[in-house]
């Protein structure tokens, strides 16, 4: 006791130093601890988001480069394809048209051979004509004579023999 | 972290003797030369009551104590303005934020739970802001000189308007039973009621070996609140006499050290207070089976820092 009153220990003292402290932990808590730890969080929160979004990102970016090089793989090919289509039509359209060209040539060529064989035939036809009246006139001429009819007709027909031979 | 305590453990018993020393020169001189014995008034071991309101008495360390809580209300008030609006914080805003944050870190490293960081961060925080803006306070020029002049026994003396707060007994007590209480008010809160106070009632028949730790560790718990404001105290009181001392013997520069010593003390106080209370919260909130690895914590003053540091290898 006696302690207690050298100490000066004073309830009143002592109740409202009690308040004190409470007053302060209320008024720190309500506007230095807490809102100090929410911002906290919400800045942990936030930095973990952005992480997680960055990484969201990189991966739509490989994404879209992954469909990017797909596509131009894929429009290489197909354009590669194309190419190599048209290049077949175009050796078969030549061919083609190399053939018919060939074929018609081939055509023209046999039908002029035929009728050059044919005006031959008749050139012949007229020249051997044509050497038995000269035949028969020469005849006719050496022997100073008109053949009859049946003569000349037998000489010509002799000189044709002849000439047919040689 | 050790040698901490022993500096604090060094100014602890420093305060036994201190006041002693102080009124033995103080006699001496009185009767040497009585000039001399009236300009020297050492701080006197209560704190005197400087007016009244009402019929409630007004000692000079709560009005230090109402400038504290005034101060950091201010503080406080000044911080949350426009904060939460405000993306990026700047200068005094990030000040506070980052003591703030620094200090639930620290608790965290203790704690070990985020939970129990978050519920305890309050109570442990408002002690050391609290308790070291008021030994800051203390050591204010100022406090101490101003005073009113009265008259006892005969003599004419000078009552200090306003003295270190935590110099009082009344202070430290209240705080001391703040933490005591909340101790038990989390213990109860994370081991259920009858899973805390089944740590310290044990029946005596099953285990008569646990039923006298379990009543040794119930007082133990109550001569917390001793050991709590007693040390607070007496380094707070040894730091006013200290200074009082040094000060009449040397007027200039030399008590220049002895201030930077006070602000030291003043913090350091503030963090064994505060972290102290923190350890008693986390041990109250453990259960028996764990309990056991932390209970040599008990002894509060010299093995608490490294029993925190052993508390925090073992949890990890």
């Amino acid at each position: 006791m006696e302690l207690i009153s050298k100490l000066g220990i004073n309830l009143g003292m002592l109740a409202a130093q009690l308040v004190n402290f409470l007053l302060l932990l209320f008024i720190l808590k309500k506007f230095v601890y807490g809102p100090v730890l929410e911002k906290l969080e919400q800045r942990r929160n936030m930095i973990a988001k952005s992480v997680s979004d960055s990484k969201a990102a990189d991966e739509t970016l490989k994404d879209i480069e992954k469909a990017r090089s797909e596509m131009i793989e894929k429009t290489k090919s197909q354009s590669l394809a194309m190419i190599e289509a048209a290049a077949a039509s175009a050796e078969e359209a030549k061919n083609s048209i190399t053939e018919s060209a060939r074929r018609e040539a081939q055509a023209i060529f046999e039908q002029s051979k035929l009728q050059i064989a044919r005006e031959k035939e008749k050139m012949l036809k007229e020249a051997s004509e044509e050497l038995g009246r000269l035949v028969v006139k020469a005849a006719e001429k050496i022997i100073e004579r008109e053949f009859t009819p049946e003569d000349q007709k037998r000489l010509a027909m002799q000189a044709t023999e002849q000439f047919g031979q040689k | 972290m050790s040698q901490e305590v022993e500096n604090i453990k060094v100014t602890e018993t420093g305060t036994v003797n201190a006041p002693e020393t102080a009124k033995t020169e103080t006699e001496t001189g009185s009767k040497n030369s009585p000039a001399e014995a009236s300009s020297f008034s050492p701080p006197t071991i209560y704190s005197e009551t400087v007016g009244h309101v009402g019929g409630f008495e007004i000692r000079n360390t709560l009005l230090m104590s109402w400038i504290s809580v005034l101060f950091l209300c201010i503080v406080a008030w000044r911080f949350s303005r426009k904060y939460m609006e405000s993306a990026v914080p700047t200068g005094f805003q990030n000040l506070v934020e980052t003591v703030i944050e620094g200090l639930y870190d620290f608790f965290h490293s203790v704690t070990q739970d985020t939970k129990q960081t978050k519920q305890f961060f309050g109570v442990c925080a408002t002690i050391f802001f609290f308790v070291v803006v008021s030994n800051w306070f203390g050591i204010f020029p100022g406090v101490g000189p101003i005073g009113i002049w009265e008259v006892e026994e005969g003599h004419k003396i000078l009552v200090p308007l306003f003295r270190s707060t935590f110099s009082d007994v009344n202070m430290t007590l209240a705080i001391a039973f703040i933490s005591v209480f909340m101790t038990q008010v989390y213990g109860m809160m994370n081991l259920k009621f009858g899973g805390y106070w089944g740590k310290f009632f044990v029946n005596p028949l099953r285990d008569p070996i646990g039923f006298a730790v379990g009543l040794l560790e119930l007082v133990s718990e109550f001569s917390k609140i001793i050991s709590f404001s007693f040390r607070l105290y007496g380094n707070i009181f040894a730091g006013e006499v200290l200074l009082a001392v040094i000060g009449f013997l040397a007027p200039y520069l030399a008590p220049f050290p002895f201030y930077g010593l006070e602000l030291f003390v003043g913090l350091i106080q503030g963090l064994v207070f505060s972290l102290l209370t923190l350890v008693f919260f986390k041990m109250g909130s453990t259960g028996h089976g764990e309990h056991d690895e932390v209970a040599h914590t008990s002894d509060p003053s010299r093995d608490a820092p490294a029993g925190v540091q052993k508390h925090a290898v073992t949890a990890s």
